[in-house]
């Protein structure tokens, strides 16, 4: 069953440390493998010059939630366990237009 | 220098990496909360009174704890080292300013620390980036996370323009 180290109480613990360690490897693996870490790549998303990004993420979303999906229905993950930021869908707003606006005038 | 991957591949393979945080760990991957915390531990060395009475900062220090100590900046370590491995692997890794033609080093150094203020402020203002927030959360399906997705390209492109000698 999952999540495997919240389950076992071990949130937290050095082996649930290590594991982020490893995660991050991998996610920043990828990112820079797709194009991610490059900002004239982030800013061609806004001028329509290269759209890699939008499809890097939309793809990433679907995958994770199609997995998250199966999992669930098939009884393997315990998809309440997982963590859910609180909605405050106004800070939210606001947060993402100002951080689209940041995002623009930096490229990260 | 290679070229990126496919951005499907690209794609595909990092639902996997979010996927298998979720399955492991019980939450997503996040960028944004290292650099806050690494800031915070920054600041604390120059003004440790202030920063552990700041009600924001605060309970990061609370009972005498290490701000760095968490999940999140651990992941924030693989993240740098994964992103370092894969550009020299690939042939990209070099001393740059990544930059549109038009636009001189300054002027895009100034334009990296207005634009990082910003993100800054922001994805403590939305309790994440485009990371925590925008594939972490829409994975879930979370309402929040879709309007700060959305929110963010609305932000992004109705600036655009204005800031195009940067880019173009």
């Amino acid at each position: 069953m999952a999540p495997v180290l919240k389950l076992a109480h071990m949130a937290n613990s050095p082996a649930d440390l290590f594991v982020a360690v490893c995660l991050g490897f991998f996610f920043g693996l990828v990112l820079e493998t797709g194009g991610l870490a490059n900002c004239r790549k982030i800013a061609g998303v806004f001028y329509l010059y290269d759209v890699t990004v939008v499809k890097v993420m939309f793809s990433a979303i679907l995958t994770a939630m199609l997995l998250l999906y199966a999992s669930s229905a098939l009884g393997i993950l315990d998809i309440s366990m997982l963590y859910l930021p609180d909605t405050f869908i106004i800070s939210y707003i606001l947060a993402g237009i100002i951080l689209g606006v940041g995002m623009v005038i930096g490229g990260y | 220098m290679k070229r990126y991957i496919n951005p499907y591949i690209a794609g595909i393979a990092l639902g996997f990496v979010l996927f298998a945080s979720f399955f492991l760990c019980g939450k997503g991957l996040g960028g944004s909360a290292a650099w806050a915390r690494l800031s915070a531990w920054l600041m604390h060395l120059i003004a440790p009174a202030h920063i552990e009475h700041s009600p924001y900062f605060g309970h990061y220090f609370a009972h005498g704890r290490n701000p760095l100590h968490v999940w999140l900046v651990f992941l924030g370590i693989g993240t740098f080292l994964g992103g370092l491995v894969s550009s020299f692997l690939n042939g990209r890794s070099r001393i740059e300013v990544n930059r549109g033609p038009a636009i001189s080093v300054r002027g895009r150094l100034i334009y990296a620390l207005a634009g990082g203020i910003l993100v800054g402020f922001a994805s403590r203002l939305g309790l994440g980036c485009t990371s925590g927030q925008g594939l972490t959360g829409a994975s879930l399906l979370s309402l929040g996370s879709w309007a700060f997705l959305f929110s963010v390209f609305f932000g992004g492109y109705a600036t655009a323009y204005l800031v195009r000698n940067g880019w173009l």
